[in-house]
């Protein structure tokens, strides 16, 4: 992958699918979380929610777990730190299209992955029992 | 009694050797929440009996792990006026050959009554029994069923009653309280048989966590601060029983800036005569919570201490008899209600909770740590005079008691 991918940008990810870099959460856009990770570590973790399969029809979610601890992956509109990240698509276009953001759990419902996939993180050993109960009690 | 001889009555800690998400402890039934989605029913008070039967120290032990309604009930109140049996009493624990127990995993064994499937309803993000009803919350909804009498269900009649997510559930007089995040904070009646769940939004306002103030709700929110459900009540005559009762009506949610008198807190909790605050300056504020007095006067700030930087932002924090529990992203901090220094605990934990509600066990704190479940018993309060605790909340409250300010850092 490009070492430095832009807003804007959009990235062929395979046959199938293209990813958008969505300006509204790289430029502090009221109402809208917002990226602490570069646009490449996005989609790289975009890379890896598609190679697990962790979607629920056309929704994805994705985490970075480090010395098991979940990284930052941006700010919610409220300024506090958020830890997932959530992806969207337009599976109705060729190809796919999918954009993300910084999964706000704290209050939107929405954002909340769901718990078959939360279930199955913690069952492959993705996130420990501290990071399943920090979701489940929607700290994260 | 002084502070140091209230301290004499040490912490006490049996570690309970296993991988849990969370557990819950009422009416003699320790329920472990196993990491595989499955939960253990074992028999505390049997293997409390059993496993600490040494006259010299079954009395310190029952009391701090299975029966904390012995020294804080009204039944022995009269008997711990006597000073020689209070001295007894505190010398049983002063006189503890060790603070610590483990329990291994074969230990237990003999007490567990049953391993049941919890896979309809795990992870969930709060669990609670009262009057033998039993409630779940968790990201997909609130449940709820009654305690079984048989040893091999956790349930009976269990059923979803709500498909929201919510963080809190917190049932006490016939009502349940719960904080469902961006939705609020609501109440439903749960006394009989209620085949609706009849919920009223208290509040639309963001509630995480949510906690009993006499007759009003303590919600509390890392987003936007916090605030008391404010209910008043007056004694009554029923006019078709023809006797009294308390009627309570809900006035409106008051946010903890006015509690506080404009002081920044942006995390905020409380419970029974206590409110607290911790701000972005770093100093955790209590409040005295008098609701029989009128307008302002209800809240009045007694004390501020400032909370050294390495321990991080505030995630969550709660409130017990023993003092108030509050969870920094490095650290898990006791501030005792003796006002004595602070504990602080490690971080390696997946999971902690205190029973602010229960008769025998509202000495405990549970947290979960990786490979065993650490139950803390705090037995500093038992001879605290009650009116005149800092932190923790009041068992008995002394109307007269009007508080002290002064500053400390911890």
């Amino acid at each position: 992958m490009e070492d430095r991918l832009k807003v804007n940008e959009t990235i062929p990810i395979n046959d199938k699918t293209s990813y958008f870099i969505h300006p509204h959460h790289r430029m502090n856009v009221p109402l809208k979380s917002t990226w602490a990770m570069p646009p490449q570590v996005e989609v790289a973790m975009f890379q890896v929610t598609l190679a697990n399969a962790w979607f629920q029809d056309d929704e994805g979610w994705g985490l970075r777990v480090a010395n098991n601890k979940l990284e930052q992956t941006g700010l919610c509109p409220e300024g506090k730190p958020v830890f997932l990240a959530k992806f969207v698509g337009d599976t109705g276009s060729t190809p796919n299209l999918w954009h993300g953001y910084p999964a706000n759990i704290r209050v939107k419902r929405e954002d909340i992955p769901p718990k078959s996939l939360l279930n199955g993180w913690h069952s492959s050993g993705v996130i420990d029992e501290k990071i399943l109960m920090m979701i489940v009690r929607r700290q994260a | 009694m002084s502070k140091m001889s209230s301290w004499d009555m040490k912490p006490l800690t049996i570690n309970v050797e296993g991988k849990y998400v969370d557990s819950y402890l009422y009416s003699g039934v320790l329920y472990l929440f196993n990491n595989d989605a499955t939960v253990s029913k074992v028999d505390w008070r049997r293997l409390i009996r059993e496993k600490f039967c040494d006259p010299e120290s079954s009395v310190a032990i029952r009391c701090a792990f299975s029966n904390s309604d012995y020294l804080y009930g009204d039944k022995f109140s009269f008997v711990f006026q006597d000073e020689e049996i209070k001295k007894v009493v505190q010398d049983r624990f002063r006189n503890l050959p060790k603070t610590r127990i483990d329990l291994s995993l074969s230990e237990i064994a003999g007490y567990i009554y049953s391993k049941i499937d919890y896979s309809e309803i795990f992870p969930h993000a709060d669990f609670s029994i009262s009057g033998g009803r039993i409630f779940a919350s968790s990201l997909d909804g609130v449940w709820r069923g009654k305690q079984s009498g048989k040893q091999e269900e956790l349930f009976e009649d269990s059923e979803k009653i709500w498909d929201c997510p919510a963080n809190t559930v917190s049932p006490s007089g016939g009502r349940l309280a719960v904080a469902a995040g961006e939705e609020g904070l609501f109440e439903a009646p749960i006394d009989g048989e209620i085949p609706v769940f009849e919920k009223h939004n208290l509040s639309k306002k963001h509630s995480s966590s949510c906690s009993r103030s006499y007759e009003s709700i303590y919600s509390s929110s890392p987003i936007g601060g916090g605030y008391l459900a404010s209910f008043d009540s007056k004694k009554i005559i029923d006019i078709f029983t023809k006797k009294p009762t308390t009627l309570r009506t809900f006035d409106r949610p008051i946010d903890s800036e006015s509690i506080f008198g404009g002081a920044s807190g942006y995390y905020t909790w409380g419970a029974q005569n206590r409110i607290y605050s911790y701000g972005k300056d770093r100093t955790l504020r209590v409040a005295r919570y008098a609701p029989w007095l009128s307008g302002q006067e209800r809240f009045q700030t007694i004390k501020e201490v400032s909370i050294q930087a390495w321990k991080g932002e505030i995630v969550s924090a709660s409130a017990a008899l023993f003092g108030t529990v509050v969870q920094f992203d490095n650290a898990i901090v006791l501030l005792r209600s003796d006002d004595g220094d602070p504990i602080t605990m490690s971080d390696d934990f997946v999971n902690w909770r205190v029973f602010p509600r229960s008769r025998s066990y509202e000495n405990h704190l549970h947290i979960v740590r990786p490979k065993y479940l650490e139950i803390c018993s705090f037995n500093h309060d038992y001879f605290v005079p009650q009116g005149s605790k800092i932190f923790g909340f009041s068992r008995q409250v002394d109307r007269r008691f009007s508080g002290v300010n002064f500053n400390k850092s911890h």
